[in-house]
């Protein structure tokens, strides 16, 4: 395949994926396209169960083997799709190219493996014979700011803040140049997860890496990334820069979201949660996924797909009333 | 500059956590010396393993001259327990080994994978298991004709089905946690994290088992010298010197006395031990 200058690092084209459970298919990811550049931060943001550990776990192939199936669409790296590649190129990718950081630190280290080793073990199945794994995985050790000596200690003996910085070590051993980072901070304190995060986001400017962090924390969108994509029901219903989305939000599920955080500025009696809940997967409603608890919704939101709507500057929203809720907010 | 850190061994490790465990180390140490009596029996006895003392038929009651006493046929049961050992301890052993590989990559294999592997290989492990245990082994032993590797070997394949099952079931625990996936996300093989990453994190269960299994092999390989399938006569094995020796109970107890005597000791030990090292090999409890 020829280098396009012009094609982005990763792009995912109408990925679709579906699980099956109990003779009924969970509708995970329905239609998702993204686009992703070295050295950029783009933000999933949404919903438990939207969908976006999905993402991330179908642009790596780790779904469960049973009962899961990528169903449709692209995921190009560089110009190569990741989901026509046989297992064997794919295994050569997936830890070194691309890598994962998990959401919980707590269980993402083997128990009864030596830390050290863990981090070591990716070198090795990554590097040629003959390569010191020992050495690479204190240095990385001593990067993510963990002494050395610790190698030789088990995962018990690390607190909940230091495991996810093995887990983040792991992740980035063979300098991948896309990382996957699933809720990173979501387990940890908040004085740790400023840590982290800093952490994440300086290893990312040293190693030039595309970076998908998905989180449902809207103040480390605002602080980390570059886009934002918000995820509803395993459609993307709002795309664009992080000022785009933080300063004009055009689709009623992101104003509802904004809405939802409390203004520390004001007295407030009652939060403002967006009415009702995220549509049962395994039946999702005909039309926009969010008409439900949209109170825009008419019946032209009840029939058809939704198209995305593009402004020039690349501010990309999926809702037919467009027109209308913008005249409302102005 | 990296400071050099200091690599301990995980031999050492285990050896130092079970070293705290007293039991266990008296498990060990009486489990060492009856090898040790046993591998080097001749040195221990002056009598030969078939070698008949007319003169106890007027008395077998342990003296002196024989310590244990006789049995019925005149032979010392100090010399026979000691000879008997090495055929004992080996079955116990063996049969264990042998059955816990099999049940360990059968289970692995089932609990990993889960769905239709998972359904056909349990079926055939309750096709196993449908037959009682005792059945199935005289069959086998029958099949393959008495002796001892034959009885090893009809041994281990009657508990392969309970070894499987536990793995299985501490797999298919395992395999839901995070770090798993993380394996597969750094690029580990199928093997490589069935039996790397998941293993040791379902074995705990399998050594206790394991050990006591030893123990009920031991007391099993004797039922079967019992109907004259297992290890046969004039071999010595403890189990069929217990049998040789009932109808003697009263009249003679130290006929029964001395051989179960040893079967007991040897399955405390092993129990003793096994549980010290299952304790040992849990990083979880260090200290």
């Amino acid at each position: 395949m020829p280098e396009n200058q012009n094609m982005p690092f990763l792009s995912v084209k109408d990925l679709v994926t579906e699980y099956k459970s109990d003779g009924k298919i969970v509708h995970a990811v329905n239609g998702v396209s993204l686009t992703l550049d070295r050295g950029r931060t783009l933000g999933l943001v949404g919903e438990t169960g939207a969908g976006k550990t999905t993402i991330a776990k179908s642009i790596m192939r780790i779904l469960p083997d049973v009962g899961s199936k990528i169903v449709g669409g692209q995921v190009l790296l560089d110009g190569r799709n990741l989901l026509d590649l046989p297992e064997h190129e794919m295994r050569k990718i997936r830890g070194n190219t691309i890598s994962m950081i998990f959401q919980d630190p707590m269980t993402a280290l083997n128990p009864v493996q030596r830390v050290g080793e863990q981090i070591a073990e990716v070198v090795k199945l990554h590097s040629d014979p003959g390569t010191d794994c020992e050495q690479r995985a204190k240095e990385m050790l001593e990067v993510v700011g963990i002494p050395a000596e610790r190698y030789y200690e088990y995962p018990h003996q690390f607190s909940g803040g230091m495991k996810q910085r093995v887990v983040i070590a792991i992740a980035l051993a063979c300098n991948p140049l896309l990382l996957l980072a699933d809720e990173p901070t979501t387990a940890l304190d908040v004085t740790i997860q400023a840590q982290v995060m800093d952490l994440i986001v300086d290893l990312q400017k040293k190693f030039q890496t595309a970076l998908l962090l998905i989180t449902h924390d809207m103040g480390v969108v605002a602080t980390v990334c570059d886009d934002v994509a918000v995820i509803y029901a395993g459609h993307i219903v709002e795309f664009g820069s992080k000022e785009q989305i933080f300063d004009h939000p055009t689709h009623p599920y992101t104003i509802g979201l904004f809405g939802a955080i409390p203004d520390m500025n004001e007295d407030e009696m009652w939060l403002h949660p967006i009415e009702g809940l995220p549509p049962d997967p395994t039946d999702l409603p005909e039309g926009c996924p969010f008409h439900p608890r949209c109170k825009h919704a008419t019946d032209a939101c009840k029939h058809g797909p939704i198209a995305p709507v593009t402004t020039a500057d690349g501010h990309m929203c999926r809702c037919c009333r467009l027109d209308e809720i913008s005249k409302e907010a102005n | 500059m990296l400071k050099p850190v200091k690599k301990k061994s995980e031999f050492a490790r285990v050896m130092k956590q079970l070293a705290k465990n007293k039991l266990a180390i008296l498990g060990l140490i009486i489990l060492l010396a009856e090898i040790i009596l046993c591998a080097g029996a001749p040195l221990f006895t002056k009598y030969g393993v078939a070698e008949m003392d007319y003169m106890s038929f007027m008395d077998p009651t342990p003296s002196a001259e024989h310590i244990f006493g006789c049995d019925s046929m005149g032979f010392d049961i100090y010399t026979r327990v000691l000879y008997g050992g090495r055929y004992s301890i080996t079955i116990g052993i063996a049969a264990i080994i042998i059955s816990a590989c099999i049940g360990i990559v059968i289970g692995s294999v089932a609990g990993y994978f889960g769905g239709q592997v998972d359904n056909v290989i349990m079926r055939l492990l309750d096709v196993i298991q449908a037959i009682p245990g005792m059945l199935l082994m005289i069959v086998i032993s029958a099949m393959l004709g008495p002796g001892f590797v034959n009885t090893i070997l009809a041994l281990s394949v009657s508990s392969i089905p309970g070894m499987a099952r536990m793995l299985r079931a501490n797999m298919m625990k395992e395999r839901g946690n995070e770090y798993i996936e993380a394996s597969q996300s750094i690029n580990c093989s199928k093997p490589r994290i069935i039996f790397i990453h998941l293993l040791p994190n379902c074995i705990s269960p399998i050594i206790v088992q394991a050990t006591m299994g030893v123990a009920q092999t031991i007391t099993l390989a004797a039922s079967l010298s019992f109907i004259g399938l297992g290890v046969q006569p004039p071999t010595p094995e403890w189990g069929a010197m217990l049998s040789a020796s009932r109808a003697y109970i009263r009249q003679y107890p130290h006929m029964v006395i001395f051989p179960g005597l040893a079967i007991a000791v040897t399955v405390l030990a092993l129990n003793l031990l096994g549980d010290g090292l299952r304790d040992a090999l849990d990083p979880k409890l260090k200290n």
